[in-house]
């Protein structure tokens, strides 16, 4: 524990261990290290980092502050983003669902086909499966046929039960897609997605407007401590 | 004119001046006479940061190396804000032992109005 603390004397600023470290470390040569020891030691030696006064002190508190608001603004995008995407499964989660345990209870069940153009529509889409992997029915057109689905998707899902994807079948169009696995009634798979045009645009403002709100952040701060700054100056001047 | 903002009841800065205020010590000394007189442990990274605050502010100063200890003393302006300080601690306790015993003059039967 000792060498740890002796260690963590390491984290001060030069000129503070230029200052203070013979008379710390003979300190805690005397001194029981404990836990609490440690904790403070870290606690002061970010306590001078950030704030014990020397030159170059500005910059360390702007690339800290900056990066501490990059951080935030990033973190609160993703967030957002996510329960955006997350929000992009709904109603496909439910109509797989339903459509899955009416196949698999031998119940009768219909696609309307090839209806819905993934290309220019927004509604949501069903495609069943067989065990194989054959398209068995399809409400989907894309240049007139079934979009193909990424190799594996399938097997992952045979594997899980369920599996909730992002698929992009051509440049350009993104489809919030939900894979269910049925084993009653010769067993299949059906699928169910929707375009991600809507999502993705508001993404796309979400995006700006986290930029503006980092920028508008960034410029505060700056202020800030620009005020702060001079603030301490004329203090320490009078 | 040093600022008088640098002690508040019971922090380490107040305690370090109480300390230093019957002679000059090293930090060690310190750490073991403010745990005699207060109970409360000041752990290096609390009692260096409070003595590098008085030593700007120059409430304290630092004496020559002795090995590798080196002593404080309280300059004039530490030991004036000293003095205030334990006057104004004074007049707070003996204000809240006045208030106290007011309040306990009006309890009537064990029980506060």
């Amino acid at each position: 524990m000792k060498t740890v603390a002796q260690l963590l004397l390491k984290l001060y600023p030069k000129a503070w261990r230029v200052r203070y470290r013979e008379e710390m470390s003979d300190l805690l040569d005397n001194h029981r290290v404990t836990c609490h020891t440690v904790m403070d030691l870290m606690i002061g030696a970010m306590k001078a980092q950030l704030f014990w006064e020397r030159t170059g002190l500005w910059r360390i508190q702007f690339m800290l502050g900056c990066a501490l608001l990059s951080m935030v603004c990033l973190l609160g995008y993703a967030v957002i983003q996510q329960d955006m995407r997350r929000g992009a499964n709904f109603p496909q989660q439910t109509i797989v669902h339903q459509a899955a345990t009416a196949i698999a209870s031998g119940a009768s069940f219909h696609v309307p086909e090839g209806t819905v153009n993934v290309k220019s529509s927004l509604s949501p889409f069903v495609i069943v499966y067989d065990n194989s992997g054959a398209v068995a029915e399809s409400s989907v057109r894309l240049n007139g046929h079934t979009p193909a689905l990424p190799v594996g998707v399938l097997d992952y899902t045979r594997g899980h039960g369920i599996d909730k994807i992002t698929w992009q079948p051509t440049s350009g169009t993104r489809i919030a897609a939900v894979i269910e696995h049925y084993d009653g009634n010769g067993g299949g798979f059906v699928l169910s997605g929707r375009s991600l045009r809507v999502v993705e645009n508001q993404e796309t403002l979400l995006l700006r407007i986290v930029q503006w709100v980092w920028v508008g952040l960034l410029g505060t701060f700056s202020a800030f401590l620009y005020a702060f700054r001079r603030r301490r100056c004329a203090s320490e001047s009078s | 004119m040093p600022r008088p903002d640098v002690t508040r009841f019971a922090d380490p800065s107040f305690l370090i001046l109480a300390s230093l205020s019957t002679g000059p010590k090293h930090g060690y000394a310190m750490m073991e006479d403010i745990q005699a007189f207060s109970q409360i442990l000041l752990e290096p990274g609390t009692l260096y940061g409070a003595i590098n605050r008085l030593e700007e502010r120059g409430f304290i100063r630092p004496l020559e190396y002795s090995e590798r200890r080196r002593p404080y003393e309280l300059t004039a302006a530490g030991e004036a804000l000293f003095r205030e300080r334990v006057t104004l601690f004074e007049k707070m306790s003996s204000e809240g032992r006045r208030r106290m015993n007011l309040r306990l003059s009006r309890a009537v039967g064990g029980q506060f109005p």
